[in-house]
Formats: C-alpha cells, structure tokens, sequence
C-alpha cells in the first residue's frame, strides 16, 4: 500500500462520516470500484434507471459542472472549484479532526496483521452503502460494552461546526441563512460563540435583517421606527455605508425598550393627553370617529362630519348634507360612508369633500355602517339591516334586507364569513355572509346592546347591563363577562393584546384581552386601567399600538398617547459626526405637535 | 436505501412527457419527469437553453457535485412536493423572508429532515447547488430550530467549537452586551 492508498484510509474509513463535509471535492475514487468484485450481492441501485455505465461517467466526475453543454456557467459551479481548492489547502475544522483521528489511531492499519491489509483495502473499495453494511456486521459481533466506546469515539466525529465550514467554504449565503431565521436571543448567542460565528453575523447584516423583518410583520415596531425616524435607516436598496453592523446591533435593545415603556405606560396607564374641542354651536357631541396617522375625522350631533389635522389639531374640512346627527362612518382611502338619524346613508368623496350619494332605504335612523371588499352593511333604528353591492361610489346596489331583530339594530360588523348584528333586543345575530341566511342567535346580555366588534372568531359586546362579554361566533358560547362599568357601554375595540371600552358614565377601561380569554383568569386581574377624563358619555372610541382616539357627548375628541415620549439617543453610525446630525436630526415623535394637556 | 428504493424511478417505457436524464457525481443516471427534474431551477434554466430541439435525445446532464446518496433522498423530496405542491412561480428572496416566523416546517418535511444535521448539511449543499430555494430553506428552518433556545455554552458543546475570543475580547463582548440590557448605549464607539 502506499503512501496515498493510506492517506485515502484515513479518509474513507472511521473518517468518512466527517469527510462528507468536504465530499464533494473529495477526488472521487468510487470509479474504480466497478473493477472489483463487489461485496455482497444485489446492487442498491437496481431500482433506478441506470442508463450508463459508470466507467463512462467518470470522465465527466472530476468537473465541477460541463459548460460546453449548456454554453452557460450555472451559479454554484465556481464556488464548488473555490470549495475544492479550500478543502485541500485552508486550515479548517475537518483538518483538525482528521489530524486528531489519526493520533487516535483511526488509519493505523499496520496493527493489525499482515492479511488484514487486504481487508482494509477491500474494504475501501466497497460502494457507500456497504460499507455501512460492513460496519454493522461488525458491529453486531461486538458485546455492549465496545459499543459504547465506539459511541463515545463517534460522537465527538459527529459534531460538526456548520457556519464556520459553510463560511470557510465561502458559502457565507447559507451559513446567513441559518442564522437568519433565528430570534434576538438566540442571535445574541450565536455572535458570541466563536469569532467566525461573530463574523457571519456581522457581515450578513443579520441585526438589520431582523429589525427589517420585525418591522414588516409588526405593527408596534413599525410604529416606533416611524416615530423615532430610524425606520429609514431600514429596507434600502442600497445599505448606508456610515451605518454598519454595530448601529444595528446596538439599535435593537434601544427598539425593545422602548417598546417595554410603552407597554408598561399602558399598565400603568401614562400617557399624554391631547384635546380637540369641537365647539359645536348648537346640538354639543361627537358620535363617531374614526382616525390615521393624518387626520381624524368624526361625525357630530350638528350634522356635519368633520375632519381634523393630526399635526395642529385643527378642522381642516366641514362636510354638511346631513339634517340629522351623524351617528356612524367609516372611510377609506377615496371615500366617507356615513349614516344619521335623517334615515339616509350618504357617500363622500374624501379628498374634495364633495357629497357622491344618499341611498334613501331605512326608515328610521341609520345607527351603523360597515363596508369593505366591495360590500357594504348599514343597520337601524328600524329593526332591520340592509346588505349592498358597492360596485362604485355612486352605484350602490341593495342586496338583501335582513329582518329577525325585534327592536332597533345598534351595530353590525361582518367579514368574509359572518355578518353579526346586535340589537336592543338583548340578543346579538349571526348571518351567512355569502348567502345572507341566519346562523345563530347569542344570548346572554340581560339588556339591549349598544356595540360590538368581530374579528377572527371572537366577539366582544357591550351592552346596557353595564357588562361586556366575548363570544365565540362559531359555537355561540360566551367566554367571559366582564364586569366593571356602572353605566351602559357605549363602545367598544379590541386587538390581540387588549379590549378597550367606554361607558355612558364617561370612564374608558383597558382589558387584558388574553388574561379574558383564559378561564382560570381571576375576574378581578382582567381590568388594566380606568381612564377618566371625559365630562359626557363616550360615544366611540378607537385604539392601536400607542394611542385611544375616543370622543364624546361632552363635545371633544382625546387622544391619548402611551408612546415613551422620553428621548432616546439612538446609536452613532461608524462614520459618527457628519452623519449622526442626520440621524439624530428629525427623531422627534410625530403627532406631537399639539401641547399636552397640564394635569 | 429503502426510502428511495420504495419510489422507484419512473420506467422508460412508453409513459408521455418528456424524461430528463442526469448523473450524478460517481456518474450514476437517474431519469426524472420533467416536472420534477425542472423543481432545480439549475437543470430547468439548462432546459431551457437548450430549447426543444435537443429534446428527447440521449444527452445526460452530469450533476458532478451530487453524490448519488444524496440525490436519492433529494429525489424523494423532490417527487413528493411534485405531487403534492401546487405549480408556484419561484418565490422571490423577498417572500422568503417575510415567511421567515410564521411558515412551520410541515409535517412531511419535519420527518424528511429527520435526521442527523451531517445529512441535514449535505441536502442543503445539493440543494444550494441545485437551486431547489424551498428545500434550501427547510434545511435552513430546521438547523436554526435546533440552535433556537441554546446558549452559547450549549451551541460550542453541539458543534465541538472552542471558544476563540480572548479574555479582552469577551469582556468587551460581555459590557457590550451589560449596557444593552441596563444602560442606554454610548456615543460614537465603534470605527
């Protein structure tokens, strides 16, 4: 045997489970094998369409890829030349571990008497699949207690330090690519377990990365990246220079503590207060609104819907038309659909302001209307409730009239899936939305319900029995009733984290949605905080991340504000001074313009 | 092995559809449905160079860096999601990340990749090189499962890394990581 037959035995042998890291510019020696005989018998591959000999393909084996036959370089092809020149010249952890094979004895065949030599080579020139055969055979001979020194002499082999080879094999992109998919925490262990780790995730940018992706899937951070101006340090095309790993590293603790203080300014309910006063001149309340990152706009008792300028608090626009309070709205990007006690639903162009429709159906006050996807859901005063077909803003279609209610029809809301209507009557309806047919009646509320929202399979209503309650649209049960108003509940919203309601007695409450939504909750943890500020019954409220906009019989609009409206200095760039003024330059909040309320 | 031993490859004989021929590394050749050959973004862009008029004849495409092994199980893979995924464009990088928390490996694949993360690597490498992005991915997703929730300590003791910083450097490492916690961070550090 030779010098190169050994060094081929120290790698195809006890070496082989770890040789696969560098197999594929290991120098094929599987060609040779077809002139030997085989060890057993049946060959694996019978299965498969063999359709060339395989003395033929080894001509082809040692390229990384023939360019001749597609007149193109396929991508990976020079990367696998790099890998095969790595293998063999850069120090890397395989080297190592054959290195420590070999003083464990692993290639020492020359132990063994003179006719095993044979074996061994025999061995070696066994396929794949027959060796492990082999081995097990083997394997099967021995007694317990040599199988576990044979374990213990193989796990250590079976490590295999992933992102170092992939990064010293110049796949960079791959190692990213497993350490992109992890969390913040386990990033944060990942960087500090070796130096090329460290460097896989500081040239992969992979702080950036999660950032980024943090702030496409959510909307608190995303909020925060607006308000604290560092979202446009995020999602270019071309990476600022100045700004390399380390801001972004350094960013994020910054970003998960002020997320903390807004979570704990919602607990303990801090937060800043805004004032609108409408100063209507003569019917006083504002029964409906609805807001954005620019305006807020809101339906009163004067009969006017107006809009208001988020950056100076100001109305901006007065829309009139209506002879009676308007009592519900709701807006997209091109139009406001409001409805009123003067019975009518009528359409708005939002831009120009201009009246596009009134759609004369309901004969008594239009209490609620809900439209999206071309759809649109009005109920009233009259008991009934009536569907649409909105094919524009000025061919509004009646779809169906929907009658069971045996008193006035306070609020609809509706998805793809279900309409549900809730009434005077105590009582909240579940209606087909594709065929409009009645599903289910929720019973519970021991008096008339004034509100309710519906999304992904729950409801929560508000009722005149003081108490609020979430259901369960597609069994019909009621999960919890929440106690703690002492009037009416007038309003409600919820989103995954919180339940947020306003009552005729003027108090907002905070609910832990998912303390609610779990039964060994106690009642009395469910409620967060009690807001009282408004003078007047609270006709309507809305809520996100950061703020509750709700308004008021008492004549205004708050906006209450549980940003950490605190300073934060936000990491310098590499490159510090000429860009930081940048950086640094607009990190105000927005939409805090208007001076808070002294309290 | 059993597994690829258990979905044969498809006979020659008369069945429609174009066949596509390759080989792999040791030069064994595997006759594939075109759909399925074609899931490699590698061997459909080859395809189509070539266009039609080299369709059906004998010409092998060599896959010279996939040992046979390993393209039998990527072989499995690959005509499972041909039967069962339905025909989608090839997802842009851009999809790939926006489905990086919310997408769990499904069931199948969970049991595909059931194994030990030398094979979990060399799927992934053939993958890489084959352009197959969706089981590129879930290699990735389950290596990175198994890193989530272990610490530094644990991750070293798995791969057998020794811990390459010196003492300063983990200091450093370590104030880094005591004023990202406690303090707010200071100024204009790092060049």
């Amino acid at each position: 045997m030779d010098q190169n037959d050994g060094l081929r035995n120290d790698r195809s042998s006890a070496d082989r489970s770890f040789a696969r890291e560098i197999s594929y510019p290991r120098i094929s020696k599987e060609g040779s094998s077809s002139n030997f005989s085989t060890f057993g018998s049946g060959d694996e591959n019978s299965n498969e369409a063999i359709l060339n000999s395989k003395e033929e393909a080894m001509d082809t084996s040692e390229e990384p890829f023939s360019p001749g036959l597609t007149g193109r370089e396929l991508p990976s092809a020079e990367r696998m030349v790099a890998m095969m020149h790595l293998s063999e010249t850069a120090p890397s952890p395989t080297k190592d571990i054959t290195r420590r094979l070999s003083q464990l004895g692993g290639g020492d065949t020359a132990r063994f008497p003179g006719d095993f030599a044979d074996i061994f080579l025999r061995f070696d020139h066994l396929g794949e699949e027959q060796q492990i055969q082999f081995a097990q055979e083997l394997l099967l001979r021995m007694n317990q207690f040599q199988h576990g020194e044979i374990n213990s002499y193989l796990k250590p082999l079976l490590k295999r330090d992933f992102i170092s080879l992939l990064s010293n094999l110049g796949l960079h992109v791959l190692a990213e690519k497993i350490l992109f998919k992890l969390d913040a925490s386990s990033l944060r262990a990942a960087e500090r377990v070796c130096h090329d780790w460290s460097r896989v995730v500081a040239e992969g940018q992979l702080w950036r990365k999660l950032i980024e992706n943090n702030v496409r899937t959510d909307p608190l951070w995303r909020g925060i990246g607006t308000r604290r101006g560092w979202i446009r340090n995020l999602f270019r095309k071309y990476p600022l220079p100045q700004l390399g790993d380390t801001y972004y590293r350094q960013l994020y603790p910054i970003i998960t503590r002020d997320i903390d203080t807004t979570e704990r300014n919602w607990k303990l309910g801090n937060f800043a207060l805004h004032k609108i006063n409408c100063r209507s001149e003569n019917s006083k309340g504002v029964y409906c609104l609805q807001y954005d990152d620019e305006k807020i706009i809101s339906g009163l008792r004067d009969n006017t819907i107006k809009v208001w300028d988020r950056n100076n608090l100001q109305c901006s626009q007065i829309l009139t038309g209506h002879t009676g309070s308007v009592l519900c709205l709701q807006y997209d990007e091109r139009i406001i659909v409001s409805g009123s006690s003067d019975s009518t639903v009528r359409v708005w162009d939002i831009a120009r302001g201009e009246m596009l429709n009134t759609l004369v159906h309901h004969c008594e006050a239009v209490l609620h209307v809900r439209f999206q996807n071309g759809m649109m859901v009005t109920c009233s005063k009259d008991r009934s409730i009536a569907v649409w077909d909105m094919l524009s803003p000025k061919d509004i279609a009646l779809r169906r009239v929907l009658v069971g209610h045996r008193a006035a029809v306070n609020v609809v809301d509706f998805d793809d899936k279900y309409i549900v209507s809730a009434s005077g009557d105590r009582t909240i309806k579940v209606w087909s939305t594709s065929s409009c047919e009645f599903v289910r009646t929720l019973q519970g509320h021991k008096r008339g319900i004034a509100c309710l929202q519906y999304k992904e399979r729950l409801i929560a209503s508000g009722s005149s029995d003081n108490t609020i309650r979430l259901w369960d649209i597609e069994c019909g049960a009621c999960l919890r009733v929440l106690e703690g108003h002492e009037e009416l509940v007038r309003c409600i919203r919820f989103d995954n984290k919180r339940i947020v309601s306003g009552a005729y007695d003027g108090k907002i409450k905070i609910w832990d949605l998912q303390a609610a939504l779990n039964p060994l909750s106690l009642a009395s943890s469910l409620c967060v905080k009690t807001l009282v500020e408004h003078t007047g019954r609270v006709f309507r409220l809305q809520f996100d991340e950061f703020q509750i906009v709700s308004s008021s019989h008492d004549d205004t609009i708050l906006i209450w504000d549980f940003f950490n409206n605190s300073v934060v200095t936000l990491p310098q760039s590499a490159a510090s001074g000429r860009s930081s003024t940048r950086i640094d330059g607009d990190n105000q909040p927005m939409a805090l313009l208007a001076e808070p309320l002294a309290r | 092995m059993s597994t690829a031993a258990s979905s044969s490859t498809s006979e020659t004989i008369a069945e429609p559809g174009l066949k596509i021929k390759v080989s792999t590394k040791e030069g064994e050749v595997f006759e594939l449905d075109e759909k399925v050959a074609k899931m490699s973004q590698v061997i459909r862009g080859i395809l189509e160079d070539l266009g039609e008029q080299n369709g059906g004849d004998d010409s092998v495409l060599p896959l010279t860096q996939v040992e046979t092994r390993i393209f039998r199980k990527i072989l499995v893979w690959l005509k499972y999601h041909a039967g069962h995924d339905k025909e989608e464009a090839p997802k842009a990088e851009e999809d790939e990340i926006i489905a990086r928390f919310c997408e769990e490996i499904p069931e199948w694949d969970q049991k595909f990749l059931n194994v030990d993360q030398a094979v979990i690597l060399e799927i992934m490498l053939a993958a890489d090189y084959l352009d197959i992005k969706k089981l590129r991915g879930l290699c990735c997703k389950t290596v990175a499962n198994i890193l989530k929730t272990k610490t530094v300590e644990q991750i070293r003791e798995m791969y057998g890394i020794e811990n390459d910083f010196t003492p300063e450097e983990e200091e450093e490492i370590r104030k880094q990581t005591a004023w990202c916690e406690d303090e707010p961070p200071r100024q204009g550090s790092n060049h």
